[in-house]
């Protein structure tokens, strides 16, 4: 049933910078497997370094993080090879070609030379991809690299799709097909989750979100509890207008 | 109005990180450290000072210690000038921030240069500072001698600097032409290394003096020997007449020359910044893009696949050869020695294959006795030359704002730190070919090759190690432009530092226990291999623990 197991799992997640910042704070969500998932709030408000929890780049303080049902903390490898993730500064790797970088990732993430092909194949055609293959990532504009990024990611055909930002930079066609890849990749009772400050891209695209502010979860659900929610609680609609201002 | 220059040199310097104290705990241990492995370096610079000050002050010419420690340095902040000047003013991204500001050309160059100038005080601070120290105490020198010396101290970077600025500058306002910039560029760097190292050979072969010259001046006393010394450098001329002349009034005339013509140098340097430096540097980060037409069954061509290991590995070398600050700063650096030994006896004339002096060194590796030295000096240079090329010693650093992808991928921290530990080794070992080539030239025994060959491994792998642990210990992670990794990154000096170390660990236990060559072959491996497994057990434990604690 859709949405029940939960293939990504935070429980009482903290994270303090070492500058005494509390990013992160008793965070607990469990994200189901088969909807998109959007990871709302204001800048700084934590998002990026849960994320980052997440997919290993950073370690919480205490808390416990599964993906598909690994703890990261014991199998670090077993549950990133679970994981596909597009970052919100898609700046690395810029002297390598396009081709070649997809071969890089295709092998770290152990995909089978005939998978690899009929992926690039099939998703460098849906971007527009295929004739910028063999330039160097370096001469590509930011939407082209978000664009590399994307296809890397879903090269191994991940369980857990994770983008930070993703939206930001693409051309509205780009926005299009990104998006109407999100909602094919969640058919197959996988997951995507991805955190933007616009509200209005969550409410258009998303399953379920939730909510954080000054590293606490303020809210997790559906879009129609979420209206109801705030129409309940004067602070939080204070709130969900100060998410819509930001919409630019 | 503020002095836009200086304005300009005090952002760029505390945009890199440049703090006099360390940030950290793991800042101030590397710190301690090297202060430890620079005590044998300076005492052993102290030797050398009084045992020269003592051979030539009985022959009256004791200021030589100043003349040498002066032109050494200006050769040394020369050679290193044009691979900071290559990197700071052309490899370098930070550039497109200052052009659509209203500053001029030479307010760039200049503040990048007073930069350089403070970086290139490291070098002057060993090879300068301590031998103007040295004969003020020995001659029981009064306040001007050392306030003329500070004052020598702080300008005498800037003329070998210039020149390196200024015959960068040429050549890549010459290579910034085609539609095929990149390349061009990284061909023009390395021009610009050649050039620059062929003209110290050629300066340093124009000084040769006859015998009789110099047995004349041996004998006039007064330091007049330092001022054959001073004939590769001229403005080093003035400098060291400023410290050693016989009169006030001379000494002070000289000081005043050499601050005169180095500012002037200075400005002549931003004149020409004026002419030059925006139309080399424009289009600097421009990359060409093909826009190939690929057909959908051709990509079956390109799709290739490798094991997660190797293909770690080999992005790791591509993004060394392609990038250009990496490419001149760590690849070319690492060929750079050899080619240094090498040079000289292919452009003087009285060395050839059938020369006295060839037979005399190749006597020297087939002699048991001698070849023991033979080899310990070869693999110190070895140790020494890996030591200074920064691949390892950088290898954290380069991943800069995008570390976070070696996070988040499925390959261990172990083999990753094995694969840039690899880099090095590869690198380094295409060096000992080159020094394998080069000993044929002296017609070296067969088995001295093969040893050679095995020995050089650990040779090369110890410093590789020494440079990732520092490294991983305390990365320069927050760059926003790839020359920072490589140049002004700490970590690379006190690779160098150690390596100079160890390598004169070898040198000298060679020359103190002479073993002959099967047990100079023992003594090496005991040396070499306890060190190595030593940085193996750590970069294994440690190393690993610090690369999973890294955070951006």
């Amino acid at each position: 049933m859709k949405g029940v197991e939960g293939l990504v799992k935070l429980e009482n997640v903290n994270k303090t910078y070492s500058g005494g910042v509390k990013a992160v704070d008793q965070l607990t969500l469990t994200i189901p497997d088969g909807v998109i998932f959007g990871f709302l709030g204001p800048n700084g408000a934590g998002k990026t370094t849960t994320i980052k929890m997440i997919t290993g780049i950073l370690a919480p303080d205490s808390g416990k993080i599964e993906i598909n049902g690994i703890d990261i903390a014991k199998d670090p490898l077993g549950a990133k090879r679970q994981i596909g993730f597009v970052s919100d500064s898609p700046n690395s790797f810029l002297r390598l070609k396009g081709i070649e970088y997809l071969n890089f990732i295709g092998d770290i993430y152990d995909v089978p030379k005939d998978v690899r092909q009929e992926r690039i194949t099939d998703l460098c055609a849906r971007f527009e991809m295929t004739d910028v293959l063999q330039d160097q990532i370096q001469s590509y504009s930011h939407g082209m690299r978000q664009k590399i990024m994307v296809i890397g990611a879903l090269l191994h055909d991940p369980p857990v799709w994770i983008l930070d930002e993703p939206m930001t930079g693409l051309d509205p066609r780009s926005s299009f097909i990104l998006k109407e890849m999100m909602r094919e990749h969640v058919k197959n009772n996988k997951t995507v989750f991805f955190s933007t400050h616009v509200l209005d891209v969550a409410e258009k695209l998303c399953d379920q979100i939730a909510i954080i502010n000054k590293g606490k979860i303020m809210f997790s659900g559906d879009m129609a509890e979420m209206r109801d929610h705030f129409r309940q609680d004067d602070s939080l609609e204070k709130f969900f207008l100060e998410l819509t201002e930001n919409e630019e | 109005m503020k002095n836009k220059t200086l304005l300009l040199a005090k952002v760029l310097l505390k945009n890199e990180g440049f703090r006099l104290k360390p940030k950290n705990k793991r800042g101030w241990f590397i710190l301690v450290l090297m202060l430890f492995a620079f005590a044998p370096l300076f005492i052993l610079k102290l030797e050398i000072l009084s045992r020269m000050y003592s051979a030539f002050g009985s022959i009256g010419q004791e200021g030589v210690i100043i003349s040498w420690g002066l032109v050494v340095n200006s050769l040394a902040i020369f050679i290193y000038g044009i691979f900071y000047v290559v990197s700071v003013f052309y490899f370098t991204t930070d550039v497109e921030f200052y052009l659509p500001l209203p500053i001029r050309p030479r307010q760039i160059v200049g503040a990048k240069f007073l930069v350089m100038v403070l970086y290139e005080y490291l070098i002057t601070a060993y090879l300068y500072l301590p031998n103007m120290v040295y004969y003020g105490i020995r001659q029981g020198a009064g306040l001007l001698y050392y306030v003329s010396g500070l004052v020598i101290m702080v300008l005498v970077p800037i003329v070998p600097l210039a020149l390196a600025t200024l015959l960068v500058m040429l050549i890549m306002r010459v290579t910034n032409l085609s539609r095929y910039r990149e390349q061009l560029k990284m061909i023009g760097g390395i021009l610009g290394v050649f050039i620059g190292i062929g003209f110290s050979i050629v300066l340093q072969m124009f000084n040769n003096v006859s015998q009789n010259d110099l047995l004349q001046m041996l004998q006039q006393g007064n330091n007049s020997l330092s001022l054959v010394v001073t004939r590769i450098f001229p403005t080093v001329r003035w400098a060291s007449q400023a410290l050693l002349d016989d009169t006030l009034a001379s000494r002070l005339l000289n000081l005043g020359v050499f601050i005169g013509v180095s500012v002037i140098v200075y400005i002549i340097v931003l004149l020409f910044a004026e002419m030059l430096y925006f139309k080399g540097v424009i289009g600097v980060s421009e990359s060409r893009s093909h826009r190939r037409r690929l057909e959908e069954s051709s990509i079956a061509k390109l799709v290739k696949q490798r094991s997660a290991f190797k293909s770690y590995l080999i992005t790791e070398i591509k993004l060394l050869l392609r990038t250009p600050a990496y490419f001149i700063n760590c690849v070319l650096v690492n060929f750079m020695w050899p080619i240094f030994i090498i040079l000289p006896l292919l452009v003087n004339p009285e060395i050839n294959l059938q020369s006295e002096a060839l037979a005399e060194l190749s006597a020297y590796f087939h002699n048991p006795e001698t070849a023991g030295i033979a080899l310990g000096v070869i693999l110190a240079f070895l140790v020494f030359a890996v030591g200074t090329n920064g691949i390892t010693s950088t290898a954290i650093s380069r991943e800069g704002p995008g570390l976070y992808v070696k996070k988040y991928i499925p390959i261990s921290y172990r083999d990753q730190i094995f694969a840039k530990l690899l880099s090095g080794i590869i690198f380094g070992y295409a060096g000992v070919v080159v020094i394998a080539i080069i000993i044929v030239f002296f017609k070296v025994p067969v088995y001295f090759t093969i040893v050679l060959f095995i020995l050089g491994l650990l040779a090369i792998a110890l410093p590789c190690m020494c440079g990732l642990l520092f490294d991983l210990i305390n990365p320069k992670l927050e760059w926003d432009s790839e020359q920072k990794a490589v140049k002004q990154n700490f970590n690379a000096m006190y690779s160098m530092f150690i390596s100079i170390a160890a390598a004169a660990l070898l040198v000298i236990l060679s020359f103190i226990l002479k073993p002959i060559f099967y047990l100079a072959v023992i003594m090496d491996i005991a040396i070499l291999g306890v060190l190595c497994v030593l940085g193996y057990w750590l970069l294994y434990t440690q190393g690993v623990k610090l690369f999973s604690e890294l955070e951006e």
